[in-house]
């Protein structure tokens, strides 16, 4: 339950602090960029798998620290994807391509898109780093 | 910039080409919709309905807009006194309001047509107001909250459909590539799936693969209602950029008065759009539904482009 402002003063509460909301054209100009500290390769099929390493599960992971190498293959689309992280294509070029490669309504290819790379970012696989030209555009002198 | 028709429970409305709904709440009674381009929420489309006999004037409701928005925000800012229009020829208010760098036009009426009373509220930020003009105005102007024919038009991202207007939408997904519509009448059902990458989903380009993508994608949007187990008949169709399968089967429902349903599916790659779409119309077995069948399948046949 929400408590007023009042109440929540009395009973010493915080505030929960508000999320600062990202402008979409700041997310739009990141540009994905894999992690260097993964190994991946690519088949012949076109599929891309990455080999990360995973904290060993179970009882005896207790005593046993050592981690161990798990293959992920990404689908074919995945990989297309995979494949434009180099830091030089940013979230708008991605979508721009898959809309064009694979016929696909602009909408629907930005929130698959930002789906998975979130998956990606949160396996530590991805990180996100501001395009090259957005930070041209800062660096401009005022006049 | 291009424009292009979007309608939704009965309402149509002309748009920019780059705005698409993201947003939909409520029903046929009362509802909400919400369209956005492709960086911000542009217009706010909501309808209610009400009695003739209790009504309240437009400029009460004006006035309690107005507190509605104050409440919201403490900066809000009316510019003007607010001005007539006319909607569909129905006479309408609106009202002009500021917060910060924001503004929006907000337009209500009530359509005697169909007995609801609509709110349109258009958005957009402050040094936009030259360039966006010209868009608010075409975007009111075209604006229909009744259709004279009895037929309802249906938007979902670039995917149309038309349905007789007694069609009630009853459920619906857009799930990742995968968009989900359920309608229903009296004794009869309609369902439909727009699925994409068609090209990453078909990869051998066989019938079974076909078969395959409608037993785990469209199937499972018809069993919500019916519980359909086999198909009795099927086909298969070829032209050339389209390849697919027609399938039939009837379905009893209860067990004391049971109703019998002549169930119909038509699944289809489209190679020009990469898309697969799977259409189910389940119409109750009795003569004069028959007519109903065979215009509801004249009005699916057309859904790719």
């Amino acid at each position: 339950m929400k408590l007023p402002g009042v109440f929540s003063k009395i009973l010493g509460r915080k505030k929960p602090e508000e999320v600062p909301s990202i402008d979409k054209d700041v997310v739009l100009n990141l540009a994905p960029i894999r992690n260097p500290a993964i190994t991946w390769r690519r088949y012949k099929s076109g599929e891309v798998a990455l080999i990360v390493s995973v904290k060993k599960k179970g009882l005896m992971a207790r005593r046993d620290k050592s981690e161990r190498e798990k293959k992920i293959i990404l689908d074919k689309i995945g990989s297309y994807v995979w494949t434009l992280c180099d830091g030089e294509h940013t979230f708008k070029e991605i979508v721009d391509a898959l809309v064009e490669n694979y016929k696909l309504h602009r909408r629907e290819a930005e929130i698959s898109l930002a789906k998975y790379l979130d998956v990606l970012s949160k396996k530590g696989v991805i990180s996100f780093m501001p395009n090259k030209l957005s930070l041209l555009k800062e660096e401009k002198p005022k006049q | 910039m291009g424009f292009k028709k979007f309608g939704w429970w009965g309402f149509e409305v002309t748009i920019p080409d780059n705005w698409d709904i993201s947003v939909d709440k409520g029903g046929h009674n009362k509802g909400y919709v919400r369209i956005d381009d492709p960086k911000v929420p542009r217009m706010e489309v909501s309808w209610e309905p009400y009695k003739k006999d209790k009504i309240k004037s437009l400029d009460e409701i004006s006035e309690s807009i107005k507190k509605e928005l104050q409440k919201r925000s403490k900066d809000v800012k009316f510019i003007g006194k607010g001005g007539s229009a006319k909607i569909a020829k129905h006479a309408a208010k609106y009202l002009h309001w500021r917060i910060n760098e924001f503004e929006g036009y907000v337009v209500f009426w009530y359509c005697d047509e169909n007995l609801k009373f609509y709110r349109v509220q258009m958005l957009f930020k402050r040094d936009e107001y030259w360039s966006f003009k010209k868009t608010i105005l075409e975007v009111l102007k075209s604006f229909k909250c009744h259709v004279k024919s009895d037929i309802y038009s249906w938007t979902v991202l670039d995917f149309n459909l038309k349905l007789p207007k007694d069609f009630k939408l009853i459920s619906r997904s857009y799930k990742l590539g995968n968009i989900a519509l359920a309608f229903e009448s009296k004794d009869s059902y309609v369902f439909i799936n727009r699925i994409s990458v068609a090209d990453v989903l078909l990869e051998e380009k066989y019938e079974g693969d076909l078969m395959n993508v409608l037993e785990s994608e469209h199937i499972p949007n018809i069993r919500t209602r019916l519980k359909i187990s086999k198909f009795k008949s099927s086909r298969s169709f070829q032209d050339d950029s389209h390849m697919g399968l027609v399938m039939s089967t009837s379905y009893k429902i209860g067990l004391i008065m049971p109703k019998e349903f002549y169930v119909k599916t038509r699944i289809w790659l489209c190679k020009k759009t990469n898309k697969i779409y799977a259409v189910t119309i389940a119409v109750r077995k009795n003569p004069e539904l028959d007519k109903l069948r065979r215009r509801l399948e004249t009005l699916l046949s057309t859904l790719c482009p």
